[in-house]
C-alpha cells in the first residue's frame, strides 16, 4: 500500500506540459532499485530456493530485468524477506536510489 | 475402360431434376418419418434411412455431372443452347442431339468440380471476348456449388482448379456489369455469395482420403492470398458469417489484405458512371466505404474471434498488424475538389481531400475480438494475451509518432474494452517499465496466461482511451466495482500477491491522466454519474460482485482476473441514461456502492474469512445490505482480524486505493 500511495502521489504531481516526464524517471528508478534488491537477496541466499525455482529471469545467478521479473514480483509483493515485505524493500530502495546499498 | 451409352441430353436433364427433387423430399421428410415411427413403436428398422438419403444425394450429383458432360458433348457436335431467332439470341428451341456418353468415367464429385471449374473459365473467357456480363451464364455454376457445400472432394477439386480465377472474379463481374448502378449489382452479389460459401466450406472440410488436409489446399489458398485483394475481399463480404470459416484460413486472408492495404496495393474498381460532378465523386467515396475489402475481412475475422487472435496474437508478426489496426487511417481517401471549383479558389493553394468517409468500426471490432478469449492455459488464451501486449505497444507507438493526435472513437472504445478485460494485469504493470510480454501467471508453466506491459506504454494507452469525463468515470467505476474481488483475491490467492495495492497503483495513474485534462465542474458531474452508474451496473449486474450465490465457487482470483462481461462497458457509456438513473435513487445508490465498507466486507465474506452471524440484519441472501446495523457491527469489529489484517486495516487499504478519485 505504501508503494501505491507513493507512486500515486508522484504520478498525481505531474502535468502534461512537462517535457521530461517525472513518471518515467520514477519507473526507471523503481526498475533499477528492484533489480538491485533482488540481486542482493539472490547473492546472499535470502530468498528460499523454492521461490526461485524455474524462474526465467534468473540466469546463472544474475537477475535479468524484464516483464518476467515484474510477474514474479506481483506474486511475492507481500512475501517477507529479511524482515520486510518485498514491496517495502523496493519502495525503500527506490526512495534513496541510486544511493541504496545491499544491507545483507 | 469406359462404358459408352447413347443418351439424349434433354431427357437426362429431366431425369436429373427428378432425382434431385426426390432427394430433397427424402432429406426433408426422413427425420420426421423416423421420429413418428419410433413414437408409434414401429418395428420396422429405419436406421438405414439417413445413409440412403446420402446415397440419393450422391446419385443426384452423379447424374448432374453426366448431364453437364452430355451438354458439353452436344456443344462439341455443333449444338448451341442459344440460337438466333428474329435477329436476337434466344434459347435454342431445337433439342440437343443424341450423344455417346462414358457412363462410368463421370459421376465422381471431383470430375463434376473440374467440369464446373472449366465451365466457369469458359464463361469468363467468352464474356471477356464478347464484352457481355457473365453473371447470368454463371448461375448454373453457382447452383452446382450450392449443391456441394458439404462435399470435400468436389470443393477440393474445384478450388484447386479455380482459385486463381476466383481471386479476380469480383473485378470481372464489375468490369462486365451494367453501365450504371453500384460497383456490384444484385446478380453479382448472388454469385459471390455462392463462391464465398463454397470457399468457407472448403476451408473447414477435411479431405476424406487425407483427413489431416483441408479441402482448400495450400496452393489454392496461396492463389487467393496473392490474388486481387479487392476481389478476394468481396468473396468475404458476400460470404457467410465468420463462424463458418476456418480460423487459420481467415487469419491468412486477413494478413494478406492488411499487407496489401499497408503496401498501397489495393486497386479499386472505377465508378460505373465515371466522375463528372462533385456529386459523383461523393457517391464514389460512399461506394468505396461500402465495398471495402479490408473492412469485409476484418468483420469476418472479428465474427470468428479465433482468427483475429491468430493474427494479433502471433508473438512474431502480431505487432506489425496491431500497428496497422491501431491507427487513424480508417477512412476513404477522399477526392480532389479542384476540378469542381472555380479558379478563384484554386489560387489559395491545394485543397485538402474532400468527402472522406470515416469508419473504424470493423478495425475496432477486430481489436475487441483479438482480446476476447476466455482466460485460461490454452493456445487461444495465450494468443489473446499476446494480442493485448501488441495492442498496448501499437497504441504507444501511435502516440509517439503522432503527438497530440487522437485515435478514432471506435478504436478508443476498443482500448477501453481491452483495459477492462485485462484490468488486473494492467494494475500489476504500473510502476515498472522493463518490457511487455504474455506469460503464464507467476512464470509457472500450466498457469493461466497473463500480461505484463511497460508502464509508459500502459499510460499511453489509457491516455488515448480516457479523454472524455464520462470515459474517466466509466473506467473508475470499473475499478471501484473490483474492490470486493481484489480484497477476496488478496486473501485467497496462495501466493503473496496484493491486488488491492496493485489496484491503487492503477488508480494513481488514471488520476494523473485526469489531472492533465483540466475538466471543468460541469464535466466532472457527468464523470461522477458515469462512474457511479458503471459501478452500480457492475456490482449488481453481470459482474455479480455483490451477488455470489456460491461465494467461493470458481475462485475469486479467477473472477478477479476474468473481470466483467463486456456489455456493461458499452451500456454504461450512455451517460444521459446514467444521470437519470443516479438522480432517481441517489441516496440508496451512495449507500450501496460508494461506501467502501460494503465491498470490503463483501470481499471478506466471499473469501470465506468473515462469517456473518446468523441473525445479522445486514446480511441477507448472501449479500451485504448497508444499514445502521452494519455500521454498528463494523465499529464493534474494527480490530478483529480477518485473512491476516484487521477489518479496519482492510477498509483503510481499500480507501487508500480509491482515495485518489474521491
Amino acid at each position: 500500500m505504501v508503494f501505491a500511495l507513493g507512486a500515486a502521489l508522484l504520478l498525481a504531481g505531474c502535468t502534461r506540459t512537462d517535457t521530461h516526464r517525472p513518471v518515467d524517471d520514477e519507473a526507471r528508478r523503481r526498475d533499477q532499485a528492484l533489480v538491485a534488491v533482488i540481486q542482493c537477496f539472490v547473492d546472499n541466499r535470502a530468498i528460499p530456493e523454492g521461490d526461485l525455482r524455474g524462474q526465467p529471469w534468473l540466469v546463472d545467478g544474475r537477475v535479468r530485468a524484464g516483464a518476467e521479473l515484474v510477474e514474479w514480483l506481483s506474486v511475492h509483493r507481500d512475501t517477507v524477506y529479511g524482515g520486510r515485505t518485498l514491496q517495502t524493500w523496493e519502495n525503500e530502495a527506490t526512495a534513496v536510489w541510486p544511493r541504496w546499498t545491499c544491507p545483507l | 475402360m469406359g462404358e459408352f451409352v447413347g443418351v439424349d441430353p434433354a431427357n437426362l436433364r429431366e431425369l436429373t431434376a427428378r432425382l434431385q427433387r426426390l432427394h430433397d423430399v427424402l432429406a426433408r421428410q426422413t427425420p420426421v418419418v423416423q421420429q413418428k415411427m419410433q413414437k408409434w413403436g414401429s418395428e420396422i428398422g429405419f436406421a438405414a434411412l439417413p445413409s440412403l438419403v446420402a446415397e440419393a444425394l450422391d446419385d443426384a450429383r452423379d447424374m448432374t455431372a453426366r448431364t453437364g458432360r452430355a451438354y458439353e458433348l452436344a456443344r462439341e457436335k455443333g449444338w448451341s443452347p442459344l440460337a438466333p431467332a428474329g435477329g436476337v439470341l434466344a434459347f435454342n428451341q431445337d433439342p440437343p442431339p443424341l450423344v455417346q456418353l462414358d457412363w462410368t468415367a463421370l459421376g465422381q464429385s471431383a470430375g463434376q468440380a473440374r467440369h464446373d471449374a472449366a465451365e466457369l473459365a469458359r464463361i469468363l473467357g467468352d464474356a471477356t471476348a464478347s464484352g457481355t456480363s457473365p453473371a447470368e451464364a454463371l448461375r448454373s455454376v453457382a447452383e452446382s456449388l450450392r449443391g456441394h457445400l458439404d462435399d470435400a472432394d468436389y470443393l477440393a477439386a474445384f478450388w484447386d482448379s479455380i482459385a486463381p480465377l476466383a481471386a479476380g472474379l469480383a473485378r470481372r463481374l464489375h468490369d462486365r456489369g451494367p453501365a450504371a448502378g453500384p460497383l456490384l449489382d444484385a446478380s453479382a452479389a448472388t454469385l459471390l455469395a455462392a463462391f464465398g460459401a463454397a470457399l468457407a466450406a472448403a476451408s473447414r472440410l477435411r479431405r476424406p482420403e487425407r483427413p489431416g488436409d483441408p479441402a482448400l489446399s495450400r496452393a489454392a489458398l496461396d492463389a487467393l492470398e496473392s490474388g486481387d485483394p479487392w476481389s478476394v475481399g468481396m468473396l468475404l463480404k458476400y460470404g457467410p458469417p465468420g463462424s463458418s470459416w476456418d480460423p487459420a484460413v481467415l487469419a491468412g486472408l486477413t494478413r494478406a489484405l492488411l499487407d496489401a492495404r499497408h503496401a498501397g496495393k489495393i486497386s479499386w474498381p472505377s465508378p460505373r458512371q465515371g466522375i463528372g460532378s462533385e456529386a459523383d465523386a461523393a457517391r464514389y467515396q460512399r461506394e468505396m466505404a461500402g465495398f471495402d475489402p479490408v473492412a469485409a475481412v476484418l468483420t469476418r475475422a472479428a465474427e470468428n474471434g479465433e482468427a483475429a487472435r491468430q493474427v494479433l496474437g502471433d508473438p512474431h508478426s502480431g505487432l506489425a498488424y496491431a500497428r496497422m489496426l491501431v491507427s487513424d487511417s480508417w477512412h476513404t481517401p477522399g477526392y480532389d475538389r479542384t476540378p469542381f471549383v472555380g479558379d478563384y479558389l484554386k489560387a489559395d493553394g491545394p485543397i485538402p481531400p474532400q468527402g472522406q468517409i470515416f469508419d473504424a468500426a470493423p478495425a475496432a471490432a477486430f481489436l475487441r475480438a483479438a482480446v476476447s478469449a476466455p482466460r485460461g492455459t490454452g493456445l487461444d488464451a495465450q494468443r489473446s494475451a499476446w494480442s493485448v501486449v501488441h495492442i498496448v505497444t501499437a497504441t504507444s507507438d501511435f502516440a509517439k509518432a503522432n503527438p497530440g493526435a487522437l485515435l478514432p472513437h471506435e478504436i478508443r472504445q476498443a482500448l477501453l474494452y481491452t483495459a477492462d478485460r485485462y484490468l488486473p494485469d494492467f494494475a500489476k504493470s504500473v510502476g515498472h517499465d522493463f518490457s511487455s510480454m504474455a506469460l503464464p501467471r507467476g512464470n509457472e508453466a500450466g498457469n493461466p496466461w497473463v500480461v505484463v506491459v511497460r508502464s509508459s506504454h500502459l499510460e499511453a494507452l489509457l491516455d488515448q482511451a480516457l479523454q472524455e469525463p464520462e470515459e474517466f468515470g466509466t473506467f473508475t467505476g470499473m475499478m471501484n466495482a473490483r474492490v470486493t474481488l481484489a480484497v477476496a483475491a488478496t486473501i485467497k490467492d496462495p501466493s503473496d500477491a496484493d491486488y488491492v495495492s496493485e489496484m491503487a497503483g492503477l488508480y494513481g495513474l488514471v488520476q494523473r491522466l485526469h489531472n492533465d485534462q483540466h475538466f471543468v465542474n460541469a464535466q466532472l458531474k457527468d464523470e461522477e454519474a458515469a462512474r457511479d452508474q458503471t459501478a452500480l451496473a457492475l456490482f449488481t449486474g453481470s459482474f455479480g460482485a455483490l451477488s455470489f450465490s456460491n461465494p467461493w465457487g470458481p475462485g475469486a482470483i479467477a473472477q478477479f482476473l476474468t473481470g466483467t462481461a463486456a456489455p456493461a462497458v458499452d451500456a454504461s457509456l450512455d451517460t444521459g441514461h446514467a444521470l437519470e438513473a443516479v438522480k432517481e435513487n441517489a441516496d440508496a445508490f451512495r449507500d450501496r456502492v460508494l461506501h467502501i465498507e460494503v465491498p470490503v466486507v463483501q470481499g471478506l465474506v466471499v473469501a470465506g474469512v468473515l462469517r456473518p452471524p446468523n441473525d445479522a440484519p445486514w446480511f441477507r441472501s448472501g449479500m451485504v445490505v448497508p444499514d445502521a446495523h452494519l455500521v454498528e457491527w463494523i465499529s464493534e469489529h474494527a480490530e478483529t482480524r480477518y485473512g491476516g489484517k484487521s477489518l479496519q486495516q482492510w477498509i483503510r487499504a481499500a480507501q487508500e486505493a480509491m482515495r485518489m478519485q474521491q
